[in-house]
């Protein structure tokens, strides 16, 4: 590790370079910059059916990008910690929690998406008013036969 | 490896080093802007949105020819329920963890091992939802654009 990069740059420095790199993406590509659709094809790509490779690529240079600046500037946060949050939660909560947001998250913004598209979101709807409407049935006939099968004094 | 890859992923080094150079992919840096305590990393946020939105509003003016992609053409969408109910899965996750995807990446790259078990979280996600909803016909959304349709 060198310390040849004052970590953390000043803000007004990386607020208008971010600002720029996004638009310079755009500019040169006409793509937008994004890592969750990155993330996306990387789950793609491990059941060969990838479209879009060059965000994959981008995923790696985030990276390298990273590891450079941890290189030259140093990462207080480099192996198992996790700030403040890790001093809170034992390990293996830590790990825990940091999964279940993330299935959650990544799962619901998708499946929320989907939802949305008209053909599956009425087939969706359909299967769900029917199931939520033989299940209220099974119940209300399971809840009259403990009724009528309950002994007597109990009522 | 195509020319649009290489630049790809060079914007993404620049992306990534900028990112962690300011501190963004640090928990405590994300959990101070979130309890409001510290305001510098929302207002670098602002200005990066900022810069961003006025080139870009220019380039879009001015008809500008992409070297790699033709005509510039910035998408739109509506703001509309999911993105509102979306936002709030979104923002617990963050408050609890003060991470989001571009963060788990950096994390790995600065050689955080709890950046792993978030990348692992993401694709587990990500594969949850393809195991329960298989790839959908073709609809208008799905054709335009089949990555933006499945994150973002």
């Amino acid at each position: 590790m060198f310390d040849v990069l004052p970590v953390p740059l000043p803000r007004y420095v990386v607020g208008p370079l971010m600002g720029l790199l996004v638009a310079g993406l755009y500019a040169v590509t006409n793509n937008h910059l994004g890592i969750s659709g990155a993330y996306v094809q990387f789950v793609d790509r491990s059941r060969g059916c990838s479209t879009e490779t060059w965000r994959l690529w981008f995923l790696g240079g985030t990276i390298a990008g990273a590891a450079m600046v941890a290189f030259l500037g140093g990462n207080p946060q480099a192996g198992p910690g996790y700030g403040a949050l890790g001093e809170y939660l034992p390990m293996p909560a830590l790990i825990a929690v940091l999964l279940v947001r993330w299935c959650i998250d990544r799962f619901w913004r998708t499946l929320g998406r989907r939802l949305y598209l008209r053909p599956r979101s009425h087939r969706l709807r359909h299967w769900i008013a029917r199931e939520y409407g033989r299940r209220l049935h099974v119940c209300r006939y399971r809840g009259c036969c403990d009724l009528l099968a309950a002994p007597a004094d109990s009522w | 490896m195509s020319r649009l890859s290489l630049i790809c992923g060079l914007f993404g080094l620049g992306f990534a080093a900028v990112f962690a150079a300011a501190g963004f992919n640090q928990y405590d840096v994300i959990h101070e802007m979130l309890l409001l305590e510290n305001f510098e990393p929302g207002l670098t946020m602002a200005s990066a949105v900022g810069t961003a939105f006025v080139i870009l509003r220019v380039l879009e003016r001015r008809r500008w020819q992409t070297p790699l992609g033709g005509q510039l053409q910035l998408r739109r969408w509506n703001a509309e329920r999911k993105h509102v109910l979306g936002g709030m899965v979104f923002g617990t996750g963050w408050a609890i963890t003060g991470a989001c995807p571009g963060t788990a990446s950096t994390m790995i790259g600065g050689g955080s091992v709890l950046g792993i078990v978030l990348a692992v979280g993401i694709v587990a996600g990500i594969t949850l939802r393809d195991m329960i909803v298989s790839t959908p016909q073709a609809t208008p959304l799905a054709v335009a654009d089949p990555v933006t349709a499945r994150s973002s």
